[in-house]
């Protein structure tokens, strides 16, 4: 999500001054990923960074299991340490009997790994009535490096179908505000078993200037915004809860971004990369030492 | 390996200490209900066995039947008629608010109740005679694979094989293996993934048209694939042990009749409300009113059974009407089209699934949805239903071929035990690749 959203060079030009922005992420990165770049990496380093910002959306900062299995896995041990107790820790407490087992499973046979790429060559069959390239140019692309000028549209064509069909689900659509796809009650998020904690206590202790940034999610199909009444109240708690522990919230949902500056649920397109990156700085101006 | 050289008693004791350590697992307290069962039924079976006289006997037939199914009605239906009988006066501004209450159902009570009262009346019936040996009917009544969701089964099938020694036979490990492996393949390759659109859809607040027919189809793949993977699952454990469960389903999707439905759907239970409900009450002994009578109140029951809710009450309604009106049509015509009667079938049954999943499946007569549906947003969500569902239709049409008999190509080959090995490895690969990520509960735990 982050390395479509800010484009450091383009920020470095804006901040000036000789500073320096360093992007810190992972494909799919989550809190698990977040927390492990924060420990290891910023809390580390010797010259430690004027800011830190944290990009997060929806409740991504309290489903500490979430992509920390199969290839995932493989890509936070890159950023452990050869012990990581604490992490260990939420990831076992958090666990059911059938995680638990999937890891034992995760190690024996990598090809666990392969289940999002097969959902998603599912997803590209299932399209390819409406879009017969998909499968073709898929194919091309992973084997022969077809250029993007075919493959960009293309795909294009498939995100579109992919997230007009997402937005019939969208939360506002169902009979109840139950959350759909998360686990977390609101009024428990502050629960001590997951990375947000870690991630509050590692700023606390190394001193570091930590804003966790909260981004919009793709709006639906009517250009209103996606979201519902257990999301706002579960983000105003988390708002109080970070405001209490001295850490910066800053909210970059209102913006009202339209339905076109979209890729996916994700991403923003490629081409608005700049207008974002400029965007942020201006919300986070006081951070970086400028007047709102 | 030691378990095949044990004597049939050792065996049977082995079983039973198994079976009560996992319903124990799931909540130590079932282990009591479980117990209280084995025993009324099983000293009712012998006292039924050795009265004298008919009065007596069907005194205690009453008895074992009425304590189970009082014992369901409390845990399954109490709430559901309290919550109805306090709408009811709190309409007629009798009573102030409405009460829910909501009551803990031990999970497989519906299944076993069902199996204790078919040993009891088979035996009062002289189909059957009563065990003295209670570790033999304790583990009748509570074989691990098939207590939580059945196959349901009869004292003459599963007891007769328990009170044998169960040998090792290298084809039942197998076929066993390769029934556990298939059975959570449709579990969690296919019913799972369909469940997440199936479930989206249920869950929209005024869907559109389109969406409820695809929320249709994908819950009749969710729900067979989740049961009969479940029921696979049972029968491929029990053949670990040499024993051979009932199979449930047979091809269900491919009949051509509603009437032949009910004979390749949930057969065990099926059966079950046939010879205890259907035939006692006359069957089609009677007049035509009163068979049409029998049948929609055999169907009301079976769809009660399902759970105490009125969507499941008005399905078995539904389903009684339209094998009543099949009924009367395949009497009184000679006029039979298999594809348009399999297509037919298709539909009512769809239809069906719609009345069994909705929770207010009524609004859809009112309701005028201006959800921004495109037709490329239907195709999509078809396909992906389509491409999951396309194992489970593959394979209905290889066993549907297999068992015809004057065919020239038969697939008998498929059956080879060497081959089906390779089956199973790629049935676990596929498990590990494109198993969903959001795995719930077998379905019919809930009943």
């Amino acid at each position: 999500m982050l390395e479509t959203r800010i484009d450091e060079v383009y920020l470095e030009e804006i901040l000036g001054d000789n500073e320096d922005v360093l992007l810190l992420t992972m494909p799919g990165g989550m809190s698990s990923s977040w927390y492990l770049y924060l420990k290891n990496f910023v809390a580390e380093a010797n010259i430690k960074p004027k800011n830190v910002f944290v990009f997060f959306r929806d409740y991504e900062l309290t489903k500490p299991l979430y992509r920390t299995q199969g290839e995932y896995s493989k890509k936070l041990d890159l950023l452990s340490r050869s012990e990581e107790v604490d992490f260990d820790m939420i990831i076992s407490s958090n666990s059911k009997i059938g995680d638990k087992l999937s890891r034992i499973f995760d190690e024996i046979y990598p090809v666990q790994a392969k289940n999002n790429k097969a959902r998603d060559l599912i997803n590209r069959g299932a399209v390819s009535l409406y879009i017969p390239k998909i499968i073709p140019f898929t194919f091309l692309r992973v084997t022969l490096g077809l250029d993007d000028s075919d493959y960009i549209p293309v795909l294009r064509e498939y995100k579109k179908i992919q997230n007009s069909t997402n937005d019939l689900f969208s939360r506002k659509n169902f009979r109840s505000t139950e959350i759909f796809d998360s686990d977390e009650n609101p009024s428990e998020f502050m629960k001590s078993n997951s990375f947000l904690n870690l991630m509050v206590n590692v700023s606390n202790n190394y001193e570091i200037e930590l804003t966790f940034v909260r981004v919009q999610k793709r709006p639906n199909s009517a250009n209103s915004k996606n979201s519902d009444l257990n999301l706002d109240e579960y983000i105003d708690k988390l708002k109080k809860f970070l405001m209490s522990h001295e850490i910066n919230f800053i909210d970059l949902e209102g913006k009202g971004f339209g339905l076109d500056y979209y890729l996916d649920g994700d991403h923003i397109n490629p081409e608005n990369i700049e207008e974002f990156t400029e965007y942020f700085y201006r919300q986070n101006i006081i951070y970086f030492g400028g007047e709102n | 390996m030691i378990f095949w050289f044990l004597s049939r008693k050792l065996q049977n004791i082995i079983l039973l200490t198994a079976s009560y350590l996992f319903y124990g697992y799931l909540n130590p307290w079932l282990i009591f209900l479980l117990s209280g069962y084995t025993l009324v039924n099983y000293f009712a079976a012998l006292k039924i066995q050795k009265a004298t006289n008919q009065k007596k006997k069907k005194s205690f037939l009453m008895l074992a039947i009425f304590s189970g199914l009082f014992v369901l009605v409390v845990f399954k239906y109490f709430g559901f008629f309290i919550e109805n009988i306090t709408n009811l006066l709190a309409n007629f501004g009798l009573l102030n608010s409405k009460i829910a209450l909501q009551i803990f159902l031990p999970v497989g009570i519906s299944f076993y109740t069902f199996q204790t009262i078919s040993y009891v009346f088979d035996v009062y019936k002289g189909k059957t005679k009563a065990r003295n040996n209670l570790i033999d009917v304790s583990l009748f009544i509570g074989f691990f694979p098939q207590l939580i969701a059945g196959p349901i089964e009869r004292a003459n099938s599963l007891l007769s094989q328990i009170e044998t020694k169960k040998r090792f036979k290298i084809q039942d490990f197998n076929d066993g293996i390769f029934l556990i492996i298939w059975g959570f393949f449709k579990k969690l390759v296919i019913a799972d993934n369909v469940a997440i659109i199936s479930d989206k859809i249920f869950l929209l607040e005024d869907p559109h048209f389109s969406l409820l027919i695809l929320g249709s189809l994908a819950f009749g793949v969710q729900i067979f694939a989740d049961f009969s993977g479940y029921t696979d699952i049972a029968r491929g454990c029990a053949k670990l042990f040499g024993i051979n469960l009932s199979s449930n389903f047979n091809n269900p999707y491919f009949s051509r009749s509603m009437i032949e439905f009910w004979r390749r759907w949930h057969i065990t239970l099926s059966i079950w409300f046939r010879d205890y409900v259907y035939i006692p009450l006359g069957g089609s002994r009677r007049s035509n009113v009163r068979t049409y009578l029998n049948i929609i109140l055999t169907f009301i029951l079976t769809g009660l059974w399902h759970g105490a809710a009125w969507n499941f009450v008005f399905w078995g309604l539904y389903n009684g009407i339209i094998v009543i009106i099949t009924r009367i049509y395949l009497r009184n015509t000679n006029f039979r089209i298999n594809t348009l009667g399999f297509i037919l079938t298709f539909c009512f049954i769809h239809i069906g699934w719609f009345i069994f999943r909705s929770e207010n499946f009524y609004s859809i007569f009112s309701s005028s949805s201006d959800m921004n549906i495109h037709f490329e947003n239907f195709i999509y969500l078809f396909m992906q239903v389509l491409i999951f569902s396309l194992p489970l239709y593959v394979y209905g049409a290889y066993q549907v071929i297999r068992n015809k008999k004057n065919i020239l190509f038969r697939l008998d080959f498929l059956e080879n035990m060497y081959l089906k090995s390779v089956i199973v490895m790629f049935l676990y690969l596929g498990i590990l690749i494109l198993r969903s990520n959001s795995t719930s509960d077998f379905i019919y735990f809930k009943f």
